[in-house]
């Protein structure tokens, strides 16, 4: 939702819209709601004034740090998980490797 | 799926909540709806978020009684060991023992620190033997202070 309102300010609908685009991942009402008020009352995120029942949000400076920070840590999961992914296809592509140290060949 | 009256499903939400975030969620509703989008998973989604909310807040408040109960009762246990009911006997360096005449209740000695303090005499003090001085029955007698600010004491006499 942070990485949605991180392009600009959106209501309701239209965050349902986005996050389902760039993530494929369609929030129910409900779960979209209850994350806006969650992150609303932790300071992330801010409502604008209503356009009619519609209330936009934007992402505030704490959401970004916030939205930073998580990337950053989702960074070096991605990174660890890469360089371990080609470890594994390097030895399973190269010379077979003894399981254990010490085993006989 | 137009107009099934999903949005008075929104009962199930605390009325905190529904009063700062009802008309958006069903203005959404109503977008979905609009949409056609609006699907049997979302009514489910939309239950169970209420509920899941009115949990959450009852956990809140439960919290929010808990802690209140539990600073009313340090307050109060404080103020009870700052008046002295609750603490633990003084010192005995903070005691004052005198010995009076059982009769005429004169003084005849006095040990410990016996300030000008109000003082209240312990339990403790009217099992002790009575014994005679000076050729008269008398009582040695401990007094504790009631109230009694920290600060060193000597023994006077």
């Amino acid at each position: 939702m942070l990485t949605s309102l991180a392009a600009g300010p959106k209501h309701g609908h239209a965050l349902m819209k986005d996050i389902s685009v760039f993530a494929d991942v369609r929030l129910g009402p409900g779960t979209l709601y209850g994350a806006i008020s969650r992150l609303e009352e932790r300071g992330l995120i801010a409502a604008l004034p209503a356009d009619d029942r519609r209330r936009p949000y934007e992402i505030t400076g704490e959401g970004e740090a916030v939205l930073d920070a998580s990337l950053a840590e989702l960074g070096r999961v991605v990174a660890a998980g890469r360089s371990r992914l080609r470890s594994l296809r390097t030895a399973q592509g190269g010379s077979p490797q003894p399981a254990l140290h010490g085993g006989r060949a | 799926m137009k107009g099934d009256g999903t949005v008075h499903w929104l009962w199930v939400y605390p009325r905190a909540w529904h009063k700062r975030y009802g008309d958006e969620l069903a203005a959404l509703i109503e977008d979905l709806e609009h949409d056609d989008d609006l699907r049997a998973v979302d009514r489910l989604d939309i239950l169970r978020a209420g509920l899941q909310t009115r949990a959450r807040g009852r956990r809140r408040r439960a919290t929010v009684l808990a802690t209140t109960g539990a600073v009313t009762l340090a307050s109060t246990l404080g103020a009870l060991t700052i008046a002295g009911v609750l603490s633990s006997p003084p010192s005995p360096s903070s005691r004052c023992s005198v010995e009076i005449n059982a009769k005429t209740g004169k003084v005849l000695w006095e040990r410990g620190d016996c300030g000008s303090l109000p003082r209240r005499v312990t339990g403790a003090s009217t099992l002790l033997k009575p014994h005679t001085s000076q050729g008269s029955p008398s009582h040695t007698i401990y007094l504790l202070p009631v109230v009694r600010a920290p600060q060193s004491s000597q023994p006077s006499g």
